[in-house]
């Protein structure tokens, strides 16, 4: 009992208030800031060969332009909505499909289980990256490509997390008695187990926002990912990957625009996990 | 007792090595006919089949799949098409400079994110410790490549201070290990940290209180030692994604490795290469990591001296 | 001789936010004397007894002060001071044995850590005296025993041995927590008899924490009742439980089964709950399961009132303290 007394002592607000905060805000600030750039701002992808390698402060970019002319500010401003709507859909799908997968392992037991945690570990040896590099050798990169590749590595995480909730809460007595009722499995399983497993699953939607964004920069980086007229920051970066020496902002603008996106997911997802007090285990 | 465990530990490790083999296999079977990809429209349908044929890829798949696991186990990983020599030959040249990588970056990123968790629990929840979580937090969200490129901006281009380009001499080797290890240590320093606070709150450390043990003896002789064992098997399970992000780097630095070697062979569609590469990265994990495990297990008292 | 051990006044812990968790707690320990501090789960007498000994965990505050055998008042806020009796005048023997020790270590290192880092003694005299404690507590051979690690020890051997390393620094003061759950009934028996032995050998006082009404009964000498994080009733053993002055203590009397009485009763119990920290009632904090809880009760909170010899006191409007025989 003394527990949930100490757990809410020392503290001035609500657990993970502060990172929540700091995350909501920042969050809220970049994509406010790219969906008026969108009005505002010319096409990234307009270019200007006489207006070439500005540097930024230059009159009429802020942030300078690349070596084609396109203007960095209207870049990364139309790159943070390209990485938040990928992010989002591969969440999405990856999420859906993962927690079904886990609670039917998880439910069921036996050897889908068996088969489940082997691909947990097949994932964790086969570095996804590889995978990603791999594929990119038969297939043609596009945004579709780009969703359909991160959410079939990115589900797995979701099965795991409910998978070891489900074998948590299936021996529990509410459980027993539900099926004692005549309850059908679909509505356990829907009804009362994926429920259970709502704040894992939350907490780690917002920190696998980050980790695809950081996927979809990486893989654009080197070249099989999104390329023009997709506006993606990774794809700005390796552009100015040659110029290091002379025009340094090609490659610096746009990483640090991803360092604010991936900073705000990891603040929401901290906040998120201060706030439920989780313990989403380590590979989290 | 730990001999059924190895067996165990084996047994899953060939079954998840199957995995990472069928899949090199599938990808580059099953997504296209890889003559048409390598061809694509520099060559006419008939040289395109007789392309097929000649790298064996008319067959039907199961043969195909057979025949590549029979030369697996054999060692054998196919030729590379882009100059005709053993593909495992190429791989195993350069996994020692990929090795060398991921260790090294491995091994500062542990120690530092250590340290830090050291830092963190004797100070724990003071302004001090609270402004390094904040400022560590940074260090997550960056990508390794970009920070590659800024600390090659820093200390190559405008400091001239460290090499660039290539496995040149040892201090070649701090700017690729330093983009790599620094976006784990939050990882890592979050799991030791957790591992720490959760040692020194419990029943142990109590009791070692109330024998007049001071707090410092308490975390480095004895907190310390017991995470030891968890922290190692934690941050081996890191190693798959660091070989991952390693690819990036090294082309980056044109560190001769397996990332670079991974590149190239995608680029020319040298397939054999490629599911060699897969291949031979899924075995060093799993080995890693059993090396990792069975070293953490035979350290332990509890399993190596047994009950009475 | 009995003399005063410890002795704890006002003892009261609040967490951080403010919430009291014990409120205005006093006892004492005597030498040779088994003091029982006996309470359900929440009722702050863990949190009594860590606050004794400098050991609250982060989020929680002490306030009173505390005293060793005949030293110097220490107020209970600085933690620290009180941290420097430990593994010297006190010692604390915890729920569980085999979780005070390392298990990355052997048994002898371990025994002679604390007191040869204290420069109690040296490595050499600290070896011989843990034999001795071993042959003490029949512990067999103790060569054999230092060899082992803390898992190879059985149940009852883990028991011994660590109360052999409670007593290395032949403390004045033993505290014991909660010695109920990890062992079986008759180990538990075993160890609590070895314990008020050598309590009375070497005059150490030694206070048993715990919410086993029998087992306080027939160990402690002294017994002081805490509920709802309030002292409700102290005193001798017998006299308290014999004759109780506070309600809770009488209900608790007639929940306990006796062997003599008729086989087919109803289980006998209080209704309600106890109130957590931050949810005490007003007035007298047991009265609304008081079974003689009238108007007066709600209103007032009762006052610690002691019997003029100190040796009987309870917190009831309607106690009637006799004084002890």
């Amino acid at each position: 009992m003394t527990d949930h007394v100490l757990a809410a002592s020392g503290r001035k607000h609500r657990p993970g208030a502060v990172s929540l905060r700091a995350g909501g805000w920042s969050a809220g600030i970049l994509v406010g800031l790219s969906l008026l750039g969108r009005l505002v701002l010319p096409d990234p992808n307009s270019q200007d060969l006489s207006a070439g390698f500005q540097p930024p402060l230059s009159p009429g970019h802020p942030l300078g332009t690349d070596m084609l002319g396109r203007d960095l500010l209207a870049w990364c401003a139309r790159g943070v909505t390209t990485s938040l709507s990928i992010a989002a859909a591969v969440v999405l799908i990856s999420a859906l499909s993962g927690v079904l997968v886990g609670a039917v392992a998880g439910y069921a037991g036996g050897w889908t289980d068996s088969v489940l945690m082997r691909i947990v570990d097949l994932q964790l040896a086969v570095p996804p990256l590889l995978i990603f590099l791999a594929a990119s050798a038969v297939i043609e990169p596009s945004v579709t490509s780009m969703i359909v590749l991160l959410a079939s590595v990115g589900w797995v995480p979701y099965a795991r997390l409910v998978r070891a909730r489900v074998l948590v809460e299936r021996e529990r007595g509410y459980i027993a008695a539900a099926r004692l009722a005549g309850a059908r499995t679909v509505s356990i399983l829907f009804g009362h187990l994926v429920p259970a497993s709502a704040t894992p699953i939350t907490v780690f939607a917002s920190l696998h926002v980050g980790f695809v964004i950081l996927s979809e920069a990486a893989l654009s980086f080197i070249g099989i990912g999104l390329q023009p007229p997709t506006v993606s920051l990774g794809f700005m970066i390796a552009q100015g990957r040659d110029q290091l020496a002379g025009a340094w902002w090609i490659v610096t603008m746009p990483g640090v625009v991803i360092v604010m996106l991936i900073v705000a997911a990891n603040l929401i997802g901290d906040g998120l996990r201060d706030r439920f007090r989780l313990d989403t285990g380590e590979t989290l | 007792m730990i001999t059924r465990y190895v067996a165990n530990r084996l047994l899953q490790s060939v079954v998840v090595l199957f995995g990472a083999i069928a899949i090199s296999f599938a990808l580059t079977n099953l997504i296209g006919k890889p003559a048409d990809v390598i061809g694509g429209a520099y060559m006419s349908q008939e040289q395109r089949d007789a392309l097929n044929v000649r790298l064996g890829y008319d067959k039907p798949l199961l043969t195909q799949f057979v025949d590549y696991l029979k030369s697996v186990a054999t060692g054998k990983f196919g030729i590379s098409y882009r100059d005709s020599e053993p593909a495992a030959g190429h791989v195993l040249a350069a996994l020692p400079n990929t090795v060398v990588l991921v260790v090294t970056a491995m091994l500062v990123a542990a120690l530092i994110a250590m340290v830090l968790a050291v830092f963190s629990t004797r100070h724990r929840e003071d302004r001090w410790d609270r402004a390094l979580r904040r400022s560590i937090g940074m260090l997550q969200g960056m990508p390794e490549f970009w920070l590659a490129l800024m600390l090659v901006l820093i200390f190559s281009v405008e400091f001239e201070l460290l090499p660039s380009f290539g496995f040149t001499s040892a201090s070649a080797l701090i700017l690729p290990a330093a983009s790599l290890s620094l976006p784990i240590i939050p990882t890592l320093f979050r799991v030791f940290r957790g591992q720490l606070l959760d040692v020194m709150s419990g029943e142990m450390v109590q009791a070692m209180r109330g024998r007049g043990l001071s707090e410092r003896v308490i975390l480095y002789r004895h907190a310390l030692r017991n995470i030891a064992g968890p922290s190692s098997t934690f941050a081996a399970l890191q190693l798959g994604y660091l070989i991952g992000h390693c690819l990036i780097v090294e082309s980056i630095f044109a560190w001769p490795g397996i990332g670079n070697l991974m590149v190239s062979s995608v680029q020319a569609r040298d397939f054999a290469v490629v599911q060699a590469i897969i291949v031979v990265v899924a075995a060093l994990f799993i080995l890693l990591n059993l090396a990792a495990d069975l070293v953490v297990l035979i350290t332990d008292p509890r399993v190596r001296v047994g009950a009475s | 001789m009995t003399d005063e051990v410890l002795r704890v006044e006002e003892l009261t812990v609040k967490t951080d936010l403010g919430v009291d968790v014990v409120a205005d707690v006093d006892f004492s320990a005597s030498s040779g004397r088994l003091l029982g501090l006996l309470g359900e789960t929440g009722a702050g007498k863990t949190m009594t007894a860590r606050a004794t000994l400098g050991l609250l965990p982060p989020g929680l505050r002490a306030r009173g002060r505390v005293r060793f055998v005949d030293q110097e008042w220490i107020p209970l806020e600085r933690p620290d001071l009180i941290r420097r009796h430990l593994g010297l005048t006190a010692g604390l023997m915890l729920q569980n044995p085999m979780g005070a020790f390392d298990p990355l270590q052997r048994v002898g290192p371990q025994m002679i850590e604390a007191v040869v880092r204290n420069g109690l003694m040296t490595k050499q005299s600290a070896l011989s005296r843990a034999s001795r404690l071993c042959d003490e507590l029949s512990l067999g051979d103790a060569e054999q025993v230092f060899r082992l690690y803390p898992h190879q020890l059985s149940g009852g051997m883990s028991q011994r041995v660590a109360l052999a390393l409670a007593l290395m620094p032949s403390p004045r003061l033993l505290v014991v927590d909660e010695p109920t759950s990890a062992l079986d009934a008759n180990l538990r028996v075993d160890a609590l008899r070895l314990v008020q032995s050598l309590a009375q050998k070497t005059d150490m006082a030694v206070v048993i924490i715990s919410h086993d009404l029998g087992l306080v009964s027939r160990f402690c000498d002294e017994i002081a009742v805490l509920y709802a994080g309030h002292l409700a009733e102290t005193g001798r053993t017998l006299d308290v439980l014999g004759s109780p002055a506070h309600p809770y203590t009488r209900t608790l009397m007639s929940c306990s089964l006796r062997l003599e009485g008729p086989s087919r009763t109803t289980l006998p119990t209080i209704g309600g709950e106890p109130p957590g920290p931050g949810q005490w009632p007003q007035g007298c904090y047991f009265h609304p399961r008081c079974p003689d809880a009238v108007d007066q009760c709600r209103r007032q909170r009762p006052v610690f009132a002691s019997s003029r010899d100190r040796a009987r006191g309870a917190a009831c409007h309607f106690a009637r303290l006799e004084e002890s025989a």
